[in-house]
């Protein structure tokens, strides 16, 4: 199973993750011998096989809805790269022309 | 140099109760060899040695006010770079966490402080636990304590040297696909992957979240079941922790393995299994035949399925796992990105390393829209398939046994360019993280190099009193036994 | 070309839980940013989402209110994408088994009543917010916080059978009344507690085919969810007729402009790469946990007009809120006049209930107990209205006792026909002009009489008895001319 550069590309961009050409080409052979390996899983029939997504699933414990009383654990002036007047910041996104969006 | 360190967790906790020494002295005597020790080795990341001499008076003193002491009192324990320990750097052995210091303890951390435990530092691992040699830290390899020019097995490879170079008396490390088991093997000391849902994972960073599990590694069964015992149960902060009651440290220890019945995958017998491994092995299951343990052929028959299945489940958990790295929140940021597009893709190029990043563009390749089916569902459904083969080798052993590696440790560098030769080397111990139940490797020899061989040996979910028992009685055969490196071999 | 409209809503409601869906950070709104924060809630490194029964329980009550199929087992899932008020970098939603499917929901609209289908209900967490541009931000920068982050949410969507604007307001204001009834959220859209996006499209009536639909959304009230829709579906049709063509794409509703207008398209088409939440098992829904619902609005509102006959828009009036209900009842039964009860609470109560009444935790603050008492002095004559009205805005401010204060202060009526006899002697004695007027034909001047009389009696005169008295005493000197 082959892997085209343009899917390297789509991935990396979908993985947000700037890759040099060198990267790009490295990648690009070391994911096709993978998945090639990997395509063995096609000669089985699983037609009839539930995925299994949790093992040792023994029923779901719950937290009861009571809120804790102090305020924040975290200082996170001291956690964040750029920390101003109580938000976090990242380089200005208006993704809308009103410019009044909120996103939901 | 004093010969604490050399002791078993266990004989440390007799000598306390006795009192023998005083956590000061103990803890001193491992900071010493730290200090000697670990610019060669590399094990540890960073030494808590203030804080570990505050806590030892701390404990000093109770001990000498006398009282109950904790079932862990003074016990110096190493901890894996991927467990957050409040105020602390917690790294993962990334550039991406290097700023980072986590603000909460991991629940596992919490029990064993408040057993009594002193944490002496954190130990070096593969960046993100993905690896098998711990050559993918950021902050360089970890060598082999039997042979300096090897891998100590990833990717918890500074814990497994710093239990076998005896510069902690236990432990803590993760396995998602072999990152306990395989390390101890290659360092010559026990190592256990518990049942999945046992151990909480809660403060363990992220890697693979259903297959994840902490687990201890130590220099004898008994010790890791001390720990295991010290650290397993439900947790409220993970819902995928198990409900079932933990059994007493008696009952993890008490059963009489002599009566098992264990069974030998012929699958696992393929090309590949280095010559010295297989002898071994089979040895020691001579050896334990003698002492009336049963020993039969079973068959697991989608074990060469089982690295393909583990790469692409395990990789796409860890795609979405790995997202909230993106220099918003906590940890490294690039500088100078115009726009946010450029600061995710710069942070995370500059953060991750070329395995992280690898694994990452696999796992997203396998959810993206139009291989989601082909891949990750796929896989999925032949995860069922090998936990089915298990449950049917159960229903005729009480324990399944192979090597744990099919190779002794390799070079530094040897595999390093070729991820998939790498990924291979976990063969025998994925298997067990797709099917989450518990597996523990333990020595059972030497090669003609002094390399150490592993043993792994499996049980039905919730039964790891069956792996320390058989462990025990193992360690009983192996003469004189292997407690990490021998005291008189020089290790720099 | 005649044009048929196709509508389908996604609602996302905020539940009221105490806590948020995966964490114990309260789950209040508008505190400082970033305070109701923690490892979880922020994603840090190693945390693992616990998650809130309430949330579960709420969403159930409400899938079942909604007549539709609760799942015995659903699934979590993640759906990933990168976006800072999304500290994980993954949603916890669900999608692959939701909670549950196929419901329905009556809605009524001028046309008469229509049943608008379910196709799914499902939680989910809530996003953080960003800001731009405000006061105290910086230039270049966008502003993060984390604060609604973790806020658990239900979303329902319905299938594609609203055919007008006025229909997708029906809907909403079904739907708010619903979660209100059921006390799951306050349903506040203007707080964002309820939020609304909408797939819309038009075709030529008759055709078999959907056409290419906008996706809008930035509607923050149900008017503007009209107003937005009215406009996109005009939109729509002069593209049409005009032979340009719809392109797919999500349009936002700008109020101060009154039109929609194309989010600027982003660099990717969206894959989320959906898969099963690892961290959360497989959630089973346990028999005993789906309580008894309350009487729902649509419920309630058909017994009202029956028990109480009330008309279609007096009992749509009291039904809005259930409390407000729960008051009319108790006050009907202490004060067994049910029309009279309704119309003191529309005329008299409803406008300082107003204000509060988009609450979830609004309870009219007067007892029906008391406002029963004053209602009957009105009936028994003890009283005037005038009265009554003074009594009850007093009561909305505090507590008393109407019998006891009404006899202390003396306010009870004046029905003594001498004393009334007197004060009418005394006036005319005053004012013998105005009563010629009178005698002379112009009735209006008995108006005069009658406040003059309200006055002397300081507005407790009974003011039958006194109109009675009035026209016998000027009917006699009708006589004595």
């Amino acid at each position: 199973m082959g892997i085209e550069r343009e899917q390297v590309q789509h991935i990396a961009r979908l993985s947000r993750l700037a890759l040099s050409e060198e990267e790009l080409t490295l990648f690009k052979g070391q994911l096709a011998r993978i998945l090639d390996y990997i395509g063995m899983l096609e000669e089985l029939d699983t037609s009839a096989t539930p995925p299994l997504y949790h093992p040792n699933a023994e029923g779901l414990s719950f937290r009861e809805d009571i809120p804790m009383e102090n305020g924040p654990a975290v200082d996170l002036k001291c956690l964040a790269p750029e920390f101003d007047e109580g938000h976090f910041l990242v380089p200005s996104i208006l993704e809308t022309n009103t410019s009044e969006q909120e996103r939901v | 140099m004093s010969n604490l360190p050399f002791l078993t967790l266990a004989e440390l906790r007799s000598g306390y109760s006795r009192k023998e020494f005083q956590p000061s002295e103990v803890i001193e005597a491992h900071l010493k060899r730290i200090e000697a020790l670990n610019p060669e080795l590399n094990a540890y990341l960073e030494v808590f040695a203030d804080g570990a001499r505050d806590r030892a008076r701390t404990l000093d003193k109770k001990l000498t006010q006398g009282g109950p002491l904790g079932p862990l009192f003074g016990i110096p324990l190493a901890v894996k770079d991927v467990l957050c320990v409040e105020g602390t750097k917690t790294t993962c052995g990334s550039k991406m966490l290097e700023p980072f210091i986590a603000p909460y303890d991991a629940s596992c951390i919490r029990r064993l402080r408040d057993q009594g435990a002193v944490f002496l530092g954190k130990t070096n691992m593969d960046e993100f636990a993905m690896g098998s040699s711990t050559e993918n830290s950021a902050f360089g390899p970890t060598r082999n304590p039997f042979a300096l020019e090897r891998v100590p097995g990833g990717s918890s490879g500074g814990s497994a040297a710093a239990v076998a170079a005896h510069l902690c008396q236990a432990a803590l490390g993760s396995d998602t696909g072999g990152s306990i088991r395989q390390p101890a093997a290659f360092c010559g000391i026990v190592g256990l992957k518990p049942t999945y849902g046992r151990v909480s994972r809660y403060g363990l960073v992220a890697f693979a979240s259903s297959f994840d599990q902490i687990g201890p590694m130590a220099k004898t069964s008994e010790d890791a079941a001390i720990l295991f015992w010290a650290i397993a149960g439900h947790d409220p902060k993970d819902m995928t922790s198990s409900a079932r009651p933990v059994p007493s440290l008696e009952a993890l220890l008490g059963q009489d393995s002599r009566r098992f019945r264990l069974g030998l995958p012929k699958e696992y017998f393929v090309e590949g299994m280095d010559q010295e491994v297989r002898d071994a092995l089979l040895a020691t299951l001579a050896n334990l035949e003698g002492l009336g343990v049963q020993v039969e052929e079973v068959s697991l028959p989608h074990t060469p399925y089982a690295t393909a299945v583990y790469y692409i489940l395990a990789t796409s958990e860890a795609s979405s796992n790995l997202a909230r790295y993106d220099g918003v929140k906590y940890g490294f940021r690039a500088k100078d990105a115009d726009s946010l597009l450029e600061l995710y893709e710069l942070t995370r190029a500059a953060g991750f390393g070329p395995e992280v990043k690898r694994r990452i563009m696999l796992g997203t390749y396998a959810l993206s829209a139009g291989y989601y089916e082909a891949y990750y569902k796929k896989a999925a459904q032949v995860r069922r398939l090998i936990l089915e083969d298990f449950t049917r080798a159960f229903e005729k052993v009480d324990a399944i046994v192979s090597p744990t590696t099919p190779t002794p440790p390799f070079l530094l560098g040897e595999k390093i360019e070729d991820p998939l030769t790498m990924y291979l080397s976990d063969i025998y111990t994925n298997a067990l993280n797709l099917a989450g139940l518990p597996g523990m490797s333990l020595p059972i020899a030497r090669t003609g190099d002094g390399l150490p061989v592993g043993m792994q040996i499996m049980a039905p979910a919730f039964m790891e009193e069956r792996l320390f028992c058989l462990g025990s009685l193992i360690e009983e055969l192996t003469n004189p036994p292997i407690r990490g490196v021998p005291f008189d071999q020089p290790i720099a | 070309m005649a044009w048929e409209t196709i509508i389908g809503l996604e609602v996302h409601v905020q539940l009221a839980t105490r806590s948020k869906m995966f964490c114990a950070c309260p789950n209040v709104f508008g505190a400082p940013p970033n305070t109701l924060t923690c490892p979880v809630c922020l994603g840090l490194p190693g945390v693992l989402p616990a998650l809130n029964k309430q949330a579960v329980l709420f969403a159930i009550k409400t899938a079942k209110a909604l007549d539709a199929q609760v799942h015995p087992c659903s699934l979590f899932a993640r759906k990933n994408y990168f976006y800072p008020d999304l500290p994980k970098g993954y949603q916890i939603s669900q999608y692959e088994q939701p909670l549950a499917t196929a419901g329905k929901l009556r809605i009524e609209t001028s046309g008469g009543t229509k049943t608008i289908g379910i196709t799914r209900l499902h939680l989910e967490e809530d996003a953080g917010k960003l800001i731009h541009e405000a006061e105290f931000t910086r230039a270049g920068a966008s502003y993060v916080d984390l604060n609604r982050t973790g806020v658990p949410l239900m979303e329902i969507v319905s299938e594609p059978e609203i055919s007008t604007p006025e229909e997708a307001m029906a809907y909403l204001r079904a739907l708010r009344e619903l979660v209100r009834y059921l006390k799951v959220s306050d349903g506040n859209m203007e707080e964002g507690s309820l939020r609304c996006d909408a797939n819309v499209s038009v075709r030529p009536e008759g055709s078999q085919t959907f056409g290419t639909k906008a996706e809008l959304k930035n509607m923050n009230s149900i008017r503007f969810v009209g107003k937005a829709l009215a406009y996109e579906v005009e939109r729509q049709v002069r593209v049409l007729e005009s032979g340009g063509k719809i392109a797919q794409e999500t349009l936002l509703w700008s109020e101060k402009l009154e039109k929609t207008l194309p989010m600027r398209s982003k660099e990717e088409a969206h894959d989320y790469r959906y898969f099963p939440e690892p961290d959360i098992l497989p959630l089973t829904i346990e028999g005993e946990w789906i309580e008894a619902l309350p009487e729902l609005p649509w419920d309630k509102r058909e017994r009202f007009k029956q028990v109480y006959d009330l008309t279609d828009e007096e009992s749509g009036i009291l039904t809005e809120h259930p409390a407000l209900a729960e008051f009319y009842e108790a006050l009907v039964d202490a004060f067994p006049n049910p029309k009279a009860a309704s119309n003191w609470i529309l005329v008299e109560l409803l406008k300082s209930f107003r204000p509060k009444m988009n609450r979830l935790d609004f309870f009219p603050a007067v007892s029906p107990k008391r406002v029963a008492r004053v209602l009957s002095m009105v009936e028994e004559g003890v009283i005037n209205q005038n009265t009554a009205k003074d009594l009850l805005a007093r009561l909305l401010e505090e507590d008393f006792d109407p019998e006891a204060f009404v006899a202390q202060q003396g306010l009870g009526q004046i029905s003594d026909e001498k004393a009334l006899l007197a004060w009418i002697d005394e006036l005319f004695e005053r004012h013998p002009s105005q009563v010629n007027e009178y005698l002379d034909g112009k009735e209006k001047v008995f108006g005069f009489f009658v406040g003059q009389l309200m006055k002397m009696s300081q507005g407790k005169a009974n003011p039958r008895l006194l109109n009675t008295l009035l026209k016998q005493k000027f009917d006699a000197r009708k006589g004595a001319f």
